[in-house]
């Protein structure tokens, strides 16, 4: 089956991604009737316990996204790998991990007003997460700066890396320094977890539908940066098509249509080889007083 | 605002409620970058990625690997 017949026209979805979406929705459906009605509530917690449903399955989620975005970072440095998907794979699962680090917050700060009565303290988890949630927004803002794009996915990269090292910290910080929030609840070392049946069943569930949603969101968010990394392309062909225009007649065949159905440059114009190259060419040539082509007695470039 | 051990529901909701608003924001963000985007490059008539395929020709290549 070819990719074409799996996506429909006009789509912008694949056949797995919408498998992928209703399996998701079918799953977070099971997953608020267990977690609202099925599960009992706590002896301690009442039912404020329902929020272990959201609020450990969307910590764990930024985690993934913030792990997923270092090893494709590394994978972009290591040059037997490096490709521009890695960079985008980066991305977007970090813009995804953003996503859930806000619902982490949030949800915990609510749990947090009644657990502790404040909506927030300075404790080291709460410090961490926010800290966390900072630095990979710069992350973020980092890769909207413009410029070369092999040194910009470069400089994210290494980026990525030295904000990924905040995650081990953020998830011993309950271990390693003395708070107000919980330990951990399932995965105790030499202990058993501090829920069972229904509950343990719930939660367990939330991190498998969440792993689900995180898969979608990443997919989508992935196909979203790859557009954004054609319609550029296509900015870059534009660019020179028009500067070679200033330089004299447009070869025939090099409109922004002919171009951008294939290569990044197809047809009579001569070829350039990267982004890169158009980056390094163009400051001197454009900002240069130059004569027009008809007094140098030359045609083109 | 009284928070008994068998109470919390409105705590329950306002958790929930936020996470559905968030992460359906989020959704709803994408799908509307994703359609605004697959127009802007069907007008140029290059073909649009689906979610999940890969682009072709991606390496950063070059001396730079």
């Amino acid at each position: 089956m070819t990719p074409s017949s799996r996506q429909r026209p006009g789509a912008t979805s694949s056949r797995a991604t919408r498998i992928l979406g209703a399996l998701t929705l079918a799953g977070l459906a099971v997953l608020a009737f267990l977690g609202l009605y099925v599960s009992p509530p706590d002896g301690l917690q009442g039912e404020t316990v329902r929020l272990i449903y959201v609020h450990p399955a969307s910590a764990t989620m930024a985690y993934l996204g913030f792990g997923v975005c270092a090893v494709a970072s590394i994978a972009f440095l290591w040059p037997r790998t490096r490709s521009y998907r890695w960079d985008r794979l980066a991305g977007a699962s970090a813009e995804v991990g953003v996503a859930f680090c806000v619902v982490t917050i949030v949800s915990g700060s609510i749990w947090g007003r009644y657990s502790w009565g404040v909506w927030w303290t300075w404790d080291p988890r709460l410090t961490l997460t926010a800290l966390l949630l900072a630095v990979f927004v710069g992350y973020l803002a980092l890769r909207r700066t413009g410029g070369d794009p092999l040194g910009r996915a470069k400089r994210s990269a290494i980026t990525a890396l030295c904000c990924f090292v905040v995650v081990p910290v953020d998830h011993e910080a309950t271990s390693w320094w003395v708070g107000l929030h919980q330990n951990d609840t399932l995965f105790r070392i030499g202990k058993s977890p501090l829920i069972h049946g229904w509950q343990l069943a719930t939660m367990l569930l939330s991190f498998v539908v969440f792993t689900l949603l995180f898969a979608w969101m990443v997919l989508h968010r992935l196909a979203i940066e790859s557009m954004e990394s054609r319609l550029e392309d296509e900015g870059y062909v534009w660019a020179i098509a028009e500067r070679r225009s200033e330089s004299g007649p447009a070869p025939a065949g090099a409109t922004a249509s002919s171009a951008s159905s294939g290569p990044l440059v197809a047809g009579p114009l001569p070829p350039v080889a990267t982004s890169q190259r158009m980056v390094q060419e163009a400051p001197g040539s454009l900002l240069a007083p130059r004569p027009l082509p008809r007094e140098r007695g030359e045609a083109g470039l | 605002m009284s928070a008994s051990v068998t109470g919390g529901w409105d705590y329950v909701a306002g958790g929930y409620g936020a996470t559905t608003v968030l992460l359906g924001g989020y959704v709803a963000s994408l799908l509307r970058r994703r359609r605004v985007l697959a127009r802007r490059l069907r007008v140029s008539g290059t073909p649009v990625p689906a979610a999940g395929e890969a682009l072709p020709a991606d390496g950063a290549g070059g001396d730079d690997r």
